[in-house]
């Protein structure tokens, strides 16, 4: 962490590594097997950077991470506690509509939306299908492109406008 | 996103940000710049006419050096509660909240000896007194905060909480110098009161925390 402060991006990159597979593994341990394990490890390196400057490299550095790790894992179990609040007992819950056939969604072929967003400019293309087939959030779309999150929703909204004039509406 | 590609893009985002000084330190230098920054407050409200006066009341110098200890002791709470893993955060808590439980009882057994208690007149300029606790505080907070969110608080309620106290407390100590009125009823619920409510008000809304990607 020492180097990582002074700017060594090799010493940088090999203790994230080693932090997340730690975190892994504490995560584990302490949450079970559940999907919000990757969470918790991003969230962590996440904040291990943005706290960076408050390590002091005259102290042991395994208390003030396992405090940043212990503040994420906090939030982990808060939003599983809320998830699970939120979850209908099976008896509640309602009967299942029949799925609609996998070659149409919403009353779209999906061969032709999908020869659609292939039509899309090349960045517009990358965001939809982030946006829309990955789940990923906006934010991760606009760091991982190196855009802002505003560019980001732009391009999306002009490529929305696009298929909607190449699909026209459903049925029709 | 995959987290090699997190920790890929986190290198790419890397510069060199050296070490944040000790909390000690910073709380030396908040407390070194609190005439500055108190000063324009102070300067809108001016001072009471007898000040000479105040300086001359054992009992007014005690509520005075309460208010400054609240005010150092919980800055300093704030400054450790903002490095991740240090130790001694609860005493420094515990510490700052014995002070001010200390300073409200100093008050409270001080309202025995309050003259015009009866009569109301200790109730008078309490709006004025809520107003002045908050504008000499403005400052001297948001400069605690902007030095908080420069390190890494975890516990941003508390975080929050702490540095308004430190402030606020600065803040009742100049409309102690302020305030004509100089009844322990007055100051207790006139320049306490508010110091208090500011403090629960800001830890509630986790100020430090707004507009951050969270720590």
């Amino acid at each position: 962490m020492t180097l990582a402060q002074q700017g060594d991006g090799a010493a940088y990159a090999e203790l994230l590594t080693m932090l997340a597979t730690t975190v892994r593994a504490y995560a584990r341990r302490r949450l079970g097997e559940t999907p919000v394990i990757d969470d918790v490890v991003q969230e962590t390196l996440l904040s291990v950077h943005a706290a960076r400057r408050s390590y002091d490299p005259r102290r042991p550095f395994a208390p003030w991470f396992y405090a940043i790790l212990s503040s994420r894992l906090a939030d982990a179990r808060r939003r599983q506690r809320r998830l699970a609040s939120r979850e209908l007992p099976d008896a509640m819950a309602p009967e299942p509509a029949t799925p609609p056939p996998v070659h149409e969604v919403m009353g779209f072929d999906v061969a032709s939306v999908y020869a659609a967003v292939d039509a899309l400019p090349a960045r517009q293309r990358a965001i939809v299908r982030a946006l829309k087939l990955r789940d990923e959030s906006v934010r991760e779309v606009a760091d991982r492109l190196g855009m802002s999150p505003s560019a980001v929703k732009v391009a999306a909204h002009r490529a929305y406008r696009t298929l909607r004039r190449l699909l026209g509406d459903p049925g029709r | 996103m995959r987290t090699d590609e997190l920790i890929a893009a986190l290198v790419r985002d890397l510069r060199p940000a050296p070490p944040l000084r000790s909390p000690a330190i910073r709380l030396g230098h908040w407390i070194a710049a609190l005439p500055l920054l108190s000063a324009p407050g102070m300067l809108a409200w001016g001072l009471r006419d007898d000040v000479q006066g105040l300086l001359e009341d054992r009992i007014q110098l005690t509520w005075a050096a309460f208010a400054l200890a609240t005010s150092c002791a919980a800055a300093w709470s704030a400054l450790k509660l903002a490095v991740p893993g240090t130790r001694g955060v609860a005493v420094a808590v515990g510490s700052s909240l014995a002070v001010v439980a200390l300073w409200i009882a100093s008050l409270v057994s001080g309202m025995n000896s309050d003259t015009g208690f009866a009569e109301g007149s200790m109730a008078w300029p309490y709006p004025v007194c809520i107003v002045k606790v908050a504008t000499i505080a403005v400052i001297p907070a948001a400069a605690l905060l902007v030095m908080l969110r420069q390190a890494a608080p975890l516990r941003t309620g508390l975080t929050t909480g702490m540095a308004v106290l430190a402030a606020a407390a600065v803040g009742a100590l100049g409309t102690q110098v302020a305030c004509p009125n100089a009844m322990a009823a007055h100051v207790l619920l006139g320049h306490v009161g508010p110091m208090a409510a500011f403090s629960i008000l800001a830890a509630a809304a986790r100020i430090v925390a707004l507009g951050t990607r969270r720590t």
